[in-house]
């Protein structure tokens, strides 16, 4: 009768420890395999939920906040009279400085055919204030919207806006979908003209 | 004595930490946020004076609504539609009729003896108990409807999507009114949000809204241009935003009620586009609502606010 092998607390610490490393292991290799299939998450602004409060302007880190207005051109009415352009009030429906609600003349107005304008956005001078978003939301169709600027922003662990923002707008995407953009984008249960009527 | 120091040392160092911790923590929270430098003001156009308004709100009516839907009014009561849903109320709230219809209702008109109702693409019409007398074929697929309305004995269709009007005879046949006719009109309707509403008056004539032109205008069935007027301004007594008025109803004597969006605010014009008075200013409905659509029994004016589910009615005030 062979001698039996003692199974002693040496043997079970050796085997544990090599069973935790294989786990470790096969986990990080698990997380870099989603992740690269993914590509990762990005910070963005979901613009339905944006509320224009000026803190993407004030807030980020970047000494030139990442966040700017893009426009829609879909859904945009090329008004005349334009809430996301002129100041409240105007009464001179022309591109002087007085008249224009952008604090640094980001947006440019552009003649189409009478009584339409086209309303472009210059992303060097736009500082991303939401002032322009805010005119475009509450009287006109809402295309300008802010959206988080991939070529700028440093994807901080901790978005510093996100943290401060008022109404919880600004989220994790999917690297690969990093924009939301209106028009192509809406929101759960909502449809751009539906939500305006 | 020297690991006494050391401990007082580190347990005011941690203090301190968790000090400007917890002030980073409870300072940098949104609801302390800073005055907003790029705010946009619109505070001093909000301000009514008490002259101006003419109209006091009598009663709430409340209701259960998921889509915005229309209101109209027809022999001293209240239509409503929202989702598939049509109702008959007194101006007490009392449900006088109800039925289900096959699609979300986008607006209503009523006669003596039909119900129109309005949805994205088509309409149809019902008796008042809710029996189908008819339905229209889809316009087009780019159609959006937003208001409906009665022209003797024809059914006029307002279509935001096309930017035409569409007077139906009884036998569902169409003609197209593009608001080009008129020196001031040459380009027609313009229409840059969903915002397009008619209306009839007591004395058969038909009114627009031509939203982009902040301008209301007459035309007859052959869509030639009678008279408009127009009000641009942030100031009560003209039309805000890009389009405007979002809505409105005309009174037995020609007058108009307005409803606007951005500014939610709703004012009665006289025949030729003068105010005469506010019936709600901005103070009484949500900041950035929807307008309110809007309908006339006499003086009384309703108004259906979608912002807070409720139909609200507004009586003419005792003169002081």
């Amino acid at each position: 009768m062979g001698e039996e092998k003692k199974y002693n607390r040496r043997d079970f610490l050796a085997t544990g420890a090599r069973f935790s490393l294989a786990f470790g292991v096969l986990g990080l290799a698990g997380i870099a395999a989603q992740n690269s299939r993914a590509g990762g998450t990005v910070w963005q602004i979901d613009p339905f939920k944006c509320t224009q409060c000026g803190r993407c302007a004030t807030d980020c880190v970047l000494s030139e906040s990442a966040v700017k207005c893009v426009h829609a051109y879909d859904l945009c009415g090329y008004c005349d009279l334009c809430g996301g352009y002129f100041k409240p009030g105007v009464t001179d429906l022309n591109t002087g400085a007085e008249n224009q609600l952008c604090p640094t003349a980001a947006i440019e107005r552009k003649f189409i055919e009478e009584p339409y304008f086209e309303y472009i956005i210059n992303e060097e001078l736009c500082i991303g204030c939401g002032k322009c978003v805010k005119g475009c939301t509450s009287f006109g169709n809402g295309s300008l919207h802010l959206q988080i600027r991939h070529d700028l922003c440093d994807n901080c662990n901790e978005c510093a806006i996100a943290r401060v923002c008022p109404s919880d707008a600004i989220r994790r995407v999917q690297a690969n979908d990093p924009y939301l953009i209106k028009g192509d984008f809406t929101a759960s249960e909502k449809t751009t003209w539906t939500n305006k009527i | 004595m020297q690991n006494k120091m050391i401990k007082y040392f580190l347990l005011v160092l941690a203090i301190l930490i968790v000090a400007i911790i917890a002030t980073n923590y409870i300072g940098n929270k949104p609801k302390n946020a800073k005055q907003n430098p790029y705010e946009y003001n619109v505070e001093e156009f909000k301000t009514v004076p008490d002259s101006l308004i003419s109209h006091t709100e009598v009663r709430q009516v409340k209701i259960t609504v998921k889509q915005h839907g229309s209101l109209t009014s027809f022999d001293n009561t209240i239509w409503f539609s929202a989702d598939n849903s049509v109702k008959n109320l007194s101006l007490e709230g009392k449900i006088l009729a109800d039925f289900t219809v096959s699609e979300p209702v986008r607006a209503i008109a009523v006669t003596s003896d039909l119900v129109v109702v309005a949805y994205e693409k088509k309409f149809a019409a019902y008796s008042h108990d809710g029996e189908k007398a008819f339905e229209s074929d889809v316009i087009t697929d780019s159609t959006y409807i937003t208001s409906v309305a009665f022209l003797n004995g024809k059914i006029v269709i307002a279509d935001a999507g096309k930017r035409k009007i569409y007077i139906y005879d009884k036998n569902l046949k169409g003609r197209e009114i593009e608001g080009i006719s008129g020196a001031k009109n040459l380009h027609g309707f313009v229409i840059p949000s969903p915002y397009f509403d008619v209306a009839v008056s007591a004395s058969n004539e038909l009114w627009a809204a031509n939203t982009g032109m902040h301008s209301l205008q007459h035309y007859d069935e052959n869509g030639n241009l009678l008279d408009s007027w127009e009000k641009i301004s942030n100031n009560i007594d003209g039309f805000c935003g890009c389009c405007n008025p979002a809505h409105f109803a005309l009174m037995n004597d020609g007058r108009f009620v307005t409803s606007e969006k951005g500014l939610t605010r709703i004012k009665i014009y006289s025949r030729t586009g003068e105010l005469e008075s506010v019936v709600a200013g901005p103070d009484v409905f949500v900041e950035d609502g929807h307008a309110p659509e809007v309908a006339v029994i006499g003086d009384t004016v309703i108004a259906l606010d979608f912002d807070r589910k409720m139909i609200r009615i507004f009586g003419k005030r005792e003169s002081k």
